[in-house]
């Protein structure tokens, strides 16, 4: 099959050997790329019952057919792994040139096993591969690494490189790339410091083929034209993510002060417009991105000034509203600080809320910490991000995400450390959102957005009606209570739907942000590759690997079920106390209804497990009969 | 007063049956807020108004011939 670079590395970072083999074409044919060859890989070779911070854990990065190609924001690289965060599956997405570079230097998988003997660095230049020391680049942050790194081997090489967190194996440290570009979720930047890799360095010249590079061209050029006549396209692209912050905040759905409340009043100071006139100073676009969504700049505070990629609105969410920062300078500081130290900025900023709530709960002291925290302190929030990454004193503990954390300090502080699976909760706070709630619910990873995202949907059903508008002189800030029910088979349709541009190896932001019409992807995986498949078909592969994430997560997480899908207390017990949403929430019969008709509708039993049937009729038969016989 | 609206897909995507192009005659002056609602649009959906490239607040007057791009709720990345 054309558009693939054709090969698969293994790399053996214990006996430091490396393995190059033909991809397998059943597995291109049954899962095609990125996500699909992750779920497989997974399955299929880890040891079950690994530890996910031990030498047999696999790290596998992999791109997608429609990755590297001159197309569409086909930037993309696909990571997984067992999850260091619950022990089910992981996995995390990131944009940028590394994926390209891969392709370019003959690869498309690269499967990691072991542990190397001393802190390492991986090079792949073209198809030479070597294990090299890199113990002198040990300690330094992640972005200084990767500067240090360019200085040594060539500013072509493209960089992945953890911080000091991913050294310290913290369950929420990323994968960092391209000064500002991270794979940042479920841990996987611990799980390449427990294989004692501070980094991979890949340089490559090759080319790929495709099966139509003149009908492609042609077809992409088109493509390209589109996206820029879309409506969006020039409301969207200046701001990028965060220039829907104040959105989220008029529809009452931003998390504020550890989710205590859904609206911060201050967002204006923190909003889109604000990244863009008090700290942009370039665009900055992944590979062959039409729409540059990464805004660069500089930020300056008490606490120091620093160049920044972002803030983008995850981490204006996380660290801007959830920590109560004031203005986009301390965002941006504290965003910087995260990247730096290797922290998934979404889980560090719920880590930081969470700690500062106990804090002020007397559930964690002055003693324990040395200090005073508080809401609103960017020197509280730079300490913690510290203390984290480094795992000292109570750092040690806050490392483990809010789940463990919660367990140990106990006294009621799990009904407020805000996760699903113990990973914590993105940017949308849910109590009048039952879409986006069992989006959060249900994602395979824990409680992210990026699989389902059906706040829209919520929005327009419970805002007040345009008659009752025009009838109140076009005053309706208050939102009425959403319906509950109803909503299972809108969140299945996009958990296939968002996570296929991952299994393809592409942005879905040009289709998600600004209605590129999906028919355009189908036309050109066609032209690159040769296979003639429909969306509605590749949509049934996305369908085929959600059942098998569900299916490994079962097979890895004792006892593993409907317990595992339920939110913390605080969503079905504390009404929102401020703001659009004021009063509402979710009762806990509510969502155990959400869930009992989604797992109908995906033909899992009362328990939330994968029936054989259901497992057969998407041809996972095989994972049926293993899951049978455990 | 002569409006050209344009949704976008995710407007579309949450009000089913919203055509991609609406045209609306109506007496001046109005807001952008007035003339969503006047096209059965809540304008707490509509996250962007784009007029000539830039985006306008809700409360902007329109003039005769206003082209409006309208961008639906859209997840942040």
């Amino acid at each position: 099959v054309k558009g693939y670079a054709g090969k698969l590395l293994r790399f053996d970072l214990s006996k430091g050997r490396a393995q190059v083999q033909p991809l397998p074409e059943e597995l291109v044919r049954d899962y095609i790329g990125g996500r699909g060859f992750v779920a497989k890989l997974l399955w299929d070779e880890l040891p079950s019952g690994a530890d996910p911070l031990g030498p047999e854990n696999l790290l596998i990065i992999a791109t997608g057919p429609l990755s590297g190609h001159l197309l569409p924001a086909s930037g993309k690289t696909h990571f997984g792994a067992k999850s260091p965060v619950n022990g089910g599956y992981a996995d995390a997405n990131m944009g940028g040139h590394f994926g390209p570079a891969l392709k370019y230097a003959g690869f498309d998988l690269v499967i990691l096993t072991g542990r190397a003997a001393e802190p390492s660095l991986l090079v792949i230049d073209d198809g030479k591969v070597e294990l090299r020391p890199a113990g002198d680049r040990w300690g330094m942050g992640a972005l200084e690494a990767e500067e240090r790194l360019k200085d040594d081997l060539g500013r072509e090489f493209e960089l992945l490189t953890i911080g000091p967190a991913g050294e310290r194996k913290v369950r929420f440290a990323c994968l960092s790339h391209d000064f500002g570009r991270q794979a940042g979720r479920c841990g996987l930047g611990a799980v390449l410091g427990s294989k004692n890799l501070k980094a991979l360095a890949v340089r490559g010249t090759g080319s790929l083929q495709v099966h139509d590079l003149k009908g492609l061209y042609a077809k992409a050029k088109v493509a390209y034209a589109k996206i820029k006549a879309k409506p969006g396209f020039k409301g969207w692209t200046p701001e990028g993510t965060a220039g829907i912050t104040d959105w989220v905040n008029q529809v009452g759905a931003f998390p504020t002060r550890n989710f205590q409340t859904s609206f911060f009043p201050g967002h204006r100071a923190i909003n889109g417009r604000a990244v863009v006139e008090r700290l942009k100073l370039t665009d900055k676009g992944c590979f062959c991105c039409p729409t540059p969504c990464g805004k660069y700049g500089h930020t300056r505070t008490s606490l120091g000034e620093a160049f920044v990629e972002g803030p983008e609105y995850e981490s204006i969410a996380l660290l801007g509203g959830n920590l109560e920062l004031k203005t986009i300078e301390e965002v941006g500081y504290a965003n910087f600080l995260c990247d730096q130290l290797g922290l998934d900025t979404i889980s560090a900023g719920a880590v930081a809320s969470f700690a500062m709530e106990c804090f002020e709960k007397g559930l964690i002291t002055e003693k324990d910490l040395g200090r005073k925290i508080a809401f609103g302190s960017l020197s509280s929030a730079a300490f913690l991000f510290d203390l984290m990454a480094r795992r000292e004193g109570l750092g040690d503990l806050l490392a483990e995400g809010v789940k463990i954390a919660a367990e140990r300090i106990g006294r009621g502080s799990a009904g407020f450390a805000i996760q699903v699976k113990g990973l914590e909760w993105s940017g949308y706070e849910c109590r009048n959102a039952p879409g986006m709630m069992l989006s959060y619910l249900t994602a395979d990873v824990g409680a992210h957005h990026n699989r389902s995202w059906a706040l829209g949907q919520d929005v327009a059903g419970s805002a007040a009606s345009v008659h009752d508008l025009i009838t109140a002189g076009g005053k309706g800030e208050r939102m009425a209570k959403a319906k509950v029910g109803g909503q299972a088979a809108k969140v299945i349709e996009l958990q296939h739907l968002r996570p296929l541009f991952d299994i393809l190896g592409i942005c879905r932001l040009q289709y998600m942000e600004l209605g590129f019409e999906v028919v355009h992807y189908e036309d050109l995986f066609g032209l690159v590759t040769g296979r003639k498949m429909s969306w509605e078909e590749l949509l049934k592969v996305s369908e085929k690997v959600w059942h098998l994430t569900r299916a490994f997560s079962v097979r890895e997480v004792p006892g593993f079920g409907r317990a595992h899908d339920l939110p913390p207390a605080r969503f079905f017990t504390e009404p929102v106390p401020t703001g659009p949403n004021q009063g509402h929430l979710l009762k806990r019969a509510e969502l155990e209804r959400l869930l009992d008709e989604y797992y109908a509708a995906r033909g899992w039993d009362e328990n939330g497990l994968p029936e054989p049937k259901t497992l057969e009729k998407v041809g996972l038969e095989d994972v049926a009969a293993a899951l049978e016989s455990a | 007063l002569r409006i050209t609206l344009h949704p976008d897909g995710n407007l579309r995507a949450v009000l089913t049956g919203l055509p991609p192009l609406i045209k609306l005659d109506l007496p001046g002056p109005a807001s952008v807020r007035e003339v969503l609602l006047r096209a059965g649009i809540n304008p707490l959906l509509v996250v962007a108004v784009i007029r000539d490239g830039r985006t306008i607040d809700k409360d902007s007057l329109l003039s005769d011939g206003a082209d409006l791009g309208l961008v639906g709720p859209l997840s942040g990345g």
